[in-house]
């Protein structure tokens, strides 16, 4: 077909070189970042951006850039672990109630309406609050939320793919449900789980942020984009870098693992996007 | 059409019973004694033990979830320790600027995403077609709150055209009420609107090639004619069906707008109470937040049936 390349070429389109530039800077930040992120310098505080401090100062004069640096590390933290918990559970459950299609398929696809009814802000703010405030929970309360997520695309392939001829050839020849399961049917999921997890794993980093926005995740002074939004908001007038830094760096981080599903999705898999879109809300 | 709207709604009796047992085990989630952190460290023991037999946190936790149920039912969800008033009366009387707030953004998003898509499936390829394109990848990724800050900033504190934040009443003064939503409402409407424009963009594009299409132009009907009859009327499947899909996303939108334009709603009221550990208030808003998702969408069945009579049942 044309059009379709190799995954590893997709590291070179601009979704690519954000994600990889987003990676290299969370891994390098004590390399990358000019300053410490937590040094104060009250005469730099609220300060323009500058060749010392090519972003501005916050409100104690802490270096604008090397926060942001550092704040990638957050932020690719809580999203890793949010999408790690999700695919996980989600995958599993997508697996099984489409393979068994019996009453744990009703029982599960049920309760991940019902985790789909309540507005997922809502409900991972609701779970990170009763678990307490922290970069952690925040990633838990997410993956919890995120579920149906994988859960229901990939029940969507494992129910079309149990009526294909191979799965049924497996089958007559004796071979075990679990190994059918593991052996023919995971790995042609597996390319959709991949989309999902990119997909999902910008709407991670936006609902963290999200989170610290409002209070409930990050803390501070640990360098989140959110946490640093939120703090940098109230001078929203006097010093608008304050806020929109972060904010900026959010949209990027946020836009570039989008647009690398959507890409990941046009090479790896054109069908897939009634499904994807249908379950990403 | 009665008979397939009643049977939507008995589908969605077990959904409901399973959102109260979410909501209800948001309690379990909080390490230690729930009455302990509800009340906070600062309780008499005779209060702490007085709520813990309310909440029944001393029995099975199939009981606690029954009388729970029972009392949900009949229209308690507790008092909140914070302002000592019912949640219940707590939500209701936060519900109609959210309401309002909701409805608003609703429309813009369905007028202002449904103009681009149209716009866009009609000539595609051409310059508008990519500008919305970009646009709408845009408005899905971009923050709440940096939509938010963007437009305070720009709209607001630069060039003085709308208040910043605030939240008039409607008896107080409808113009200023409306004046002060602008900036909500379009926030709230941004995501929505993005994913609308995309839907109704392939929506058209589709319906471009039908047969019918090209009868009607073979019959000599004007262009104007064709869009809105054939065209437009396609889009409305589509468009109904990504408005219910993404309601939950809108309610979550809500939540950062109201904080952030300080407007009394339940998304304000779900900030607040969170902060504040008032778990009881917390229940209470995620509550009626997942029964609007589901009214949203119960209407949004059964407008389907009344827009597309091709579709028979729901």
């Amino acid at each position: 077909m044309p059009g379709v390349r190799s995954p590893r070429h997709l590291l070179l389109t601009p979704a690519g070189i954000l994600v990889l530039a987003l990676v290299a800077l969370a891994v390098l930040a004590p390399l990358v970042a000019p300053r410490s992120p937590n040094v104060q310098r009250l005469d730099a505080s609220l300060g323009p951006p500058s060749w010392a401090y090519p972003l501005g100062g916050d409100e104690f004069g802490r270096d604008i850039l090397s926060r942001l640096v550092y704040g990638a590390r957050v932020s690719l933290w809580v999203a890793g672990l949010s999408v790690g918990i999700a695919l996980l559970l989600g995958t599993a459950a997508g697996l099984v109630a489409g393979y068994r299609r019996d009453w744990s398929d009703l029982a599960l696809m049920r309760i991940m309406d019902a985790l789909l009814t309540v507005p997922s802000l809502i409900l991972a703010l609701a779970i990170a609050a009763a678990l307490g405030p922290g970069a952690r929970n925040a990633a838990i309360a997410i993956g919890l939320v995120y579920i149906p997520h994988f859960a229901r695309p990939v029940r969507a392939q494992v129910l079309s793919l149990a009526d294909r001829e191979f799965v049924a050839a497996a089958r007559a020849l004796g071979v075990p449900e679990t190994r059918v399961l593991f052996r023919h049917i995971l790995p042609n999921v597996l390319s959709t789980v991949v989309v999902l997890a990119s997909l999902n794993a910008g709407f991670a980093i936006m609902w963290e942020a999200s989170l610290s926005f409002l209070g409930v995740g990050v803390q501070p002074p640990a360098p989140s984009w959110g946490a640093m939004l939120r703090t940098g908001y109230p001078f929203l007038e006097q010093a608008p870098w304050v806020a929109i830094a972060p904010g900026c760096a959010i949209l990027l981080a946020v836009l570039g693992f989008i647009l690398l599903g959507d890409r990941l999705q046009q090479a790896l898999d054109p069908k897939l996007n009634e499904t994807i879109s249908r379950s990403v809300t | 059409m009665a008979r397939s709207i009643a049977a939507r709604l008995v589908l969605t009796v077990p959904v409901l019973l399973l959102v109260s047992l979410l909501v209800f085990s948001l309690l379990l989630l909080i390490p230690g004694d729930p009455a302990l952190v509800i009340l906070g460290p600062d309780a008499s023991p005779v209060e702490v033990r007085r709520l813990s037999r309310e909440l029944g946190t001393d029995r099975p936790i199939v009981v606690q979830y029954a009388a729970w149920l029972g009392r949900a039912l009949a229209g308690d969800l507790g008092r909140s320790p914070r302002t000592g008033q019912p949640v219940v009366a707590a939500v209701g009387e936060r519900l109609p600027p959210t309401v309002e707030l909701a409805v608003l953004g609703m429309v813009l998003a369905i007028a202002g995403g449904g103009a681009l898509g149209l716009a866009a499936g009609w000539r595609p390829g051409s310059l508008i077609d990519r500008a919305t394109a970009w646009l709408a990848t845009l408005g899905i990724a971009i923050p709440t709150f940096l939509l938010a800050i963007l437009l305070i900033l720009g709209l607001s504190l630069r060039a003085g055209l709308l208040p910043p934040s605030g939240y008039v009443p409607w008896r107080e003064s409808v113009a200023g009420n409306l004046r002060a939503m602008v900036l909500p409402a379009m926030t709230v409407a941004a995501t929505m609107a993005a994913v609308i424009a995309r839907v109704v963009r392939s929506s058209v594009l589709e319906t471009r090639g039908e047969l019918y299409v090209v009868t009607a132009r073979a019959k000599g009907l004007s262009e104007a004619a064709i869009y809105l009859r054939h065209v437009l009327r396609n889009a409305l499947v589509p468009i109904l069906a990504v408005t219910g899909l993404q309601v939950g996303r809108l309610m979550g939108g809500m939540v950062i707008t109201e904080t952030m334009f300080a407007i009394p709603g339940i998304g304000r009221l779900a900030v607040d109470s969170v902060l504040a550990r008032d778990f009881l208030t917390v229940q209470g808003v995620v509550l009626v937040m997942a029964l609007w998702v589901l009214l949203a969408n119960l209407l949004v069945d059964a407008l389907n049936l009344v827009v597309d009579p091709r579709i028979t049942r729901v």
